[in-house]
């Protein structure tokens, strides 16, 4: 059985933010906490310590008048500090914070609604400057209406007098993470304060970092790596960090590692198409007069992480100081809190190659003598603070070594469940090995370990992630079905295929018998890409039109996306012809 | 479809200082210049007046051409400018208007 354990006795020196929060207000009352980028350039504010603290008392103080402790809070802002003091205020006051954004344009069935149906917050916490924005949109979220709006800059921090800390325990709920799910369907990950500081301790065994420590973020403060990996870790060695919108990191990706430069930052990150984002974009001319030899930890995890992207990124940037070791691939999922597994400092990376043909199948791993088909894997280094079990997703059975399986974790970062959702979390929270060991959480990835190293190859389901974003090919499916009449219904396949380093989209599709005769395929072609383009912002790659009935399919009449993906890799779709 | 990343129209670029303001055409023939070499098509099959996303251009190169145009221009600009300006007609007027 293949077991790795790290099981440690963990004993916090916090048993919550709150205390810790608390106590770093004390120690360190003046030293910078956050700094803000407003445009990912220009420095526009900042908050100490004893600054957020204060902040955070103020805006607990008037939550605590309007609600118990154990409410949901909704909360929308823009990206900025006002996030951060806000997140603490609903942790001061024994809230249960939502953060969430508002629904992105032509979403159709909003994903935030069906969070305020499910989590059914009753304050809406966000920033003056955001209010405006927000009541344009509460004829499509309803939902919105029904809430206590208070901006919470919208009053001193007299109000802070008044504050009490609330009875906090270890397995308090502090946050709902919800879930990307698929359109209607997204799950509140309950996070307890007990899981933030666990986790934090194991991310902080990972990455290193002291009171010393300089950290840049641009990644979405709303969800667990921004938030958890960007924001609180910082915080937990009681470190300072820069904070941007994500939106001037993609418009213009120089501005991180800019950022990086001038702060002397040691410590930041992303998905791995940022490091590609960074080398398409950025000009030999504009890399003049980067020094990135301050940075130490480039983590990278939230995705697949390829080999290729990590050298293309080391080449294009060493000359500008940037140290190879200092990648730090990492892997997590916000039922884990955040991170399952990370590197070492300033190690150097762990490679390991596999049979593409035999990873293909997702099975059996073979160690091939010839250096034919192979397809080199990044380790994401080891399990931290908790224990990795690799197990056959059908059978429940342990996987020996040598076999691909779906990564199981057990400890203490794994989050209570899905709010409200008994079935679900069931599922995938108390799930025990054949050998009756247990409980453990399922998390839908597939991977393997060696010599300790934990390597991630792919998705059990088949869900299809492109640039970070998490996309059901369900939903997908839907969208071409309904983009044209001559496409029918539960006849529509989506996956993705991995080209020139990247996920790119597929679709495959069955067209009508009574369309075939006068079939005109560009129009048809056009019509998917628009409806997708419309509805996800996403490229389609490649379109295969196919004869009717013949998707493969399950006995139920479920279409098979894997082996429908296969028949498209090997040509053996039956495309109709002109 | 394959993307090409970072394109870069060899338009001669008019800052507001020395040169003629942009006019709505120049702009406009920037941006579809570089839409065609992003998509890899003729600069004439663009469709000034079709929406953006229309062409299978997704949110990140959407970000990512008002980063390039700012450069080009010489001046700030919104990231999430194509979403309140979804066609290249409404972007280039809009631009010119701004700039004047």
């Amino acid at each position: 059985m293949l077991v790795f354990c790290h099981e440690l006795v963990f004993e916090p020196e916090f048993a919550t933010f709150v205390d810790l929060l608390r106590d770093r207000a004390l120690q360190t009352p003046d030293r910078i906490a956050y700094r803000f980028l407003e445009d990912g350039e220009t420095e526009s504010a900042r908050l100490t310590y004893q600054g957020l603290d204060q902040r955070a008392r103020a805006i607990a103080a008037k939550l605590q008048r309007v609600l118990e402790v154990g409410e949901r809070v909704l909360m929308l802002y823009p990206p900025g500090l006002e996030f951060v003091s806000a997140f603490f205020g609903c942790l001061y006051a024994g809230a249960i914070a939502i953060p969430a954004t508002l629904p992105r344009r032509h979403e159709t069935l909003s994903r935030l609604q069906v969070i305020i149906n499910s989590a059914r917050p009753t304050v809406l916490l966000t920033a003056l400057s955001f209010g405006s924005a927000i009541e344009g949109r509460c004829g499509e979220v309803p939902g919105l209406n029904a809430l206590k709006w208070i901006a919470t800059d919208d009053f001193g921090d007299e109000l802070a007098v008044p504050w009490q800390k609330p009875p906090l325990q270890r397995n308090t709920l502090a946050f709902l993470q919800y879930t990307s799910g698929s359109t209607g369907n997204p799950k509140g990950v309950m996070v307890t304060h007990g899981n933030l500081i666990h986790n934090s301790a194991a991310i902080c065994q990972s990455f290193a970092d002291t009171a010393e420590s300089i950290g840049v973020t641009w990644l979405p403060p709303h969800h667990d790596m921004g938030l958890i990996g960007g924001l609180l870790q910082p915080l937990y060695v009681g470190a300072s960090t820069v904070l941007m919108s994500p939106l001037f990191f993609m418009q213009k990706p120089l501005r991180w590692l800019q950022a990086i430069s001038r702060y002397r930052a040691t410590t930041s990150g992303g998905p791995n198409f940022a490091y590609d984002l960074c080398v398409s974009k950025i000009t030999e001319a504009s890399r003049q007069g980067l020094d990135l030899s301050c940075w130490q930890v480039a983590f990278v995890g939230a995705e697949p992480i390829r080999a290729a992207t990590l050298a293309r990124f080391a080449d294009a940037f060493a000359p500008y100081g940037f140290r190879r070791e200092a990648f730090h691939p990492c892997y997590g999922l916000a039922e884990n809190t955040l991170l399952v597994s990370g590197g070492e400092k300033l190690a150097p990376l762990v490679f390991f190659s596999v049979d593409r043909t035999t990873l293909a199948q997702n099975r059996i791993l073979s160690f091939p003598a010839e250096p034919t088909g192979q397809q080199t894997l990044v380790s994401s280094g080891q399990s931290l603070l908790n224990q990795v079990a690799i197990a056959n997703p059908q059978t429940l059975a342990p996987c020996d070594g040598g076999e691909v399986g779906e990564i199981w974790v057990k400890g203490d970062s794994v989050a209570q469940g899905y709010w409200q959702r008994p079935d679900a979390t069931q599922q995938t929270f108390q799930a025990y090995l054949s050998t009756g060991e247990g409980p453990f959480l399922r998390t839908g990835d597939l991977g393997f370990l060696h010599k300790g190293e934990l390597y991630v190859t792919g998705r059990l389901k088949d869900l299809i992630i492109i640039r970070g974003q998490n996309y059901y090919p369900q939903d997908i499916e839907l969208t071409v079905e309904n983009s044209h009449p001559a496409l029918r219904h539960h006849g529509s396949a989506a996956f993705t295929v991995e080209d020139d380093e990247q996920e790119r989209l597929i679709v495959v599709a069955e067209v009508e018998r009574s369309y075939r005769r006068k079939l005109d395929r560009n129009h048809l072609v056009k019509q998917i890409n628009q409806a997708v383009a419309a509805q996800y912002a996403l490229q389609i790659h490649a379109i295969a039109l196919i004869k009717t009935g013949s998707l493969p399919r399950t006995s139920s009449g479920k279409v098979q996306r894997l082996a429908t993906r296969s028949s498209f890799l090997t040509g053996n779709l039956e495309i109709l012809e002109d | 479809m394959n993307r090409k990343s970072s394109p870069m129209p060899q338009i001669t670029p008019q800052s507001a200082s020395t040169k003629p303001l942009p006019t709505a055409t120049t702009i406009q023939t920037w941006v579809a210049a570089y839409i065609a070499e992003l998509l890899e098509v003729e600069p004439s099959e663009v469709d000034t007046s079709l929406p953006f996303d229309r062409y299978g251009l997704d949110s990140s190169a959407a970000v990512g051409l008002t980063g390039d145009l700012e450069d080009w221009l010489e001046r700030k600009l919104d990231p999430t400018l194509l979403y309140d300006y979804p066609t290249v007609e409404a972007l280039a007027q809009h631009l010119a208007e701004e700039m004047k």
